[in-house]
């Protein structure tokens, strides 16, 4: 009888465990809404990383990413702040206009900075959105150039959703992001 | 048999020392403005001379004129703060700002150590603040471009410093960084090899080296 207690307690908690890494792992980047409230609102966070199932090997995943830079920028030593063979692409890159909130039908925008970073493994990629920035890339002035943005407060302290950011910053900011799963998953 | 105990700990210190400091390779900040370190508690990180990383708050504690002396370090609000001065770190992280400790005599690595503030860290090559450089500076009823713009900056590369000059700027670069080939190949894109796009040549450097 206790046997059968035991193992039974013990596969509900395999279950439990293997549902919770099944919730953990992302396909694609999306907003979720936290408990975080403040002055600004309820703060509402991008997931930081997602996982791309790919056909190849760590040596040529590491390849195909290179190519991808490469096709993107005349040098991509430009954007690569750390490069490790088969194993990880770290790059700097700046986004214009991703930042975009719409009030009293006035549109502005602004500049995102981030680091991406390709995590190679055999047959899977994991895609790290870290460092997410919003300033103007044209600004000289050495203060206040970039802001750090760990999230977007789309929702009012009420729980009601902000009409000059809600399906607009986030969905602009999930799109950018995605588009580069997708060309991953193409490459 | 304990000097070779010396030598193998020395030898673990400094690749335990290399591997902190080049966590913080390839980063600064691209503006050619004067950047200053505040006095305002702001996330940061100091790097000590044995590599022990102390993350929490950090803020410039003593200056003279507007170059920093030493800093104050935090772990979290509330709790005391520490004194650190420029021998006792290799390097300090305060908001974005990168400042890195360096002896008088770097070949030597002796001497009264001092913080220069980096425009670019980087593994081969490093862009420093020049502590009296000139500042471009704008008179009433004229207009000025690059205004508050370090005319002078600090090449830290193989254990030497030296100074680079707004004014022969593109000759001086190529004969110091001249043992890159790529970056030579790239300078006679003149849209790129200039002044102002200092930290993104910096960076080149570093990449292609």
């Amino acid at each position: 009888m206790r046997y059968s207690i035991f193992l039974s307690g013990l596969l509900l908690l395999l279950n439990f465990s293997v549902k919770a890494q099944v919730n953990a792992i992302k396909y694609r980047f999306e907003f979720e809404q936290t408990q975080e409230k403040t002055i600004a609102g309820i703060k509402s966070v991008m997931n930081s990383e997602v996982q791309i199932s790919t056909a190849y090997t760590a040596s040529e995943n590491f390849t195909k990413i290179y190519e991808l830079l490469a096709r993107k920028y005349e040098y991509p030593e430009d954007v690569i702040i750390e490069s490790i063979e088969d194993e990880k692409i770290v790059i700097r890159e700046i986004a214009s206009k991703l930042y975009t909130i719409v009030s009293l039908g006035y549109r502005s925008s602004f500049d995102m900075q981030y680091l991406l970073t390709f995590e190679i493994k055999d047959e899977l990629l994991v895609l790290r959105v870290s460092n997410l920035k919003q300033g103007n890339s044209l600004s000289t002035s050495a203060t206040n150039k970039w802001r750090n943005t760990d999230g977007l407060f789309l929702h009012k302290r009420s729980g009601k959703p902000k009409k000059s950011m809600k399906g607009i910053t986030d969905v602009r900011i999930e799109n950018h992001f995605n588009a580069i799963v997708e060309s991953l998953q193409q490459m | 048999m304990k000097r070779t105990y010396v030598s193998v700990l020395i030898l673990f210190l400094s690749i335990l020392v290399s591997s902190a400091q080049s966590k913080y390779y390839n980063s600064g900040d691209t503006s050619t403005k004067k950047k200053h370190v505040g006095a305002k508690w702001l996330k940061g990180t100091i790097v000590l001379l044995d590599g022990t990383e102390l993350k929490g708050d950090v803020r410039g504690s003593s200056y003279t004129g507007d170059d920093i002396r030493s800093f104050r370090y935090r772990p979290e609000k509330d709790v005391k703060s520490v004194y650190y001065k420029a021998k006792d770190c290799q390097l300090v992280i305060y908001d974005d700002l990168i400042v890195v400790s360096l002896p008088k005599n770097l070949k030597k690595n002796s001497g009264k150590r001092k913080f220069y503030v980096a425009l670019y860290y980087g593994e081969h090559m490093s862009v420093l603040q020049n502590p009296k450089a000139d500042i471009a500076s704008g008179e009433a009823g004229k207009i000025t471009f690059n205004n508050d713009q370090m005319l002078s900056y600090l090449i830290l590369k193989d254990n030497d410093i030296s100074k680079i000059t707004k004014l022969f700027f593109k000759k001086k670069m190529k004969k110091l960084l001249g043992d890159n080939k790529k970056f030579i190949e790239r300078s006679s894109d003149k849209k790129w090899f200039n002044y102002n796009n200092l930290y993104k040549l910096a960076h080149y450097y570093n990449q292609t080296k």
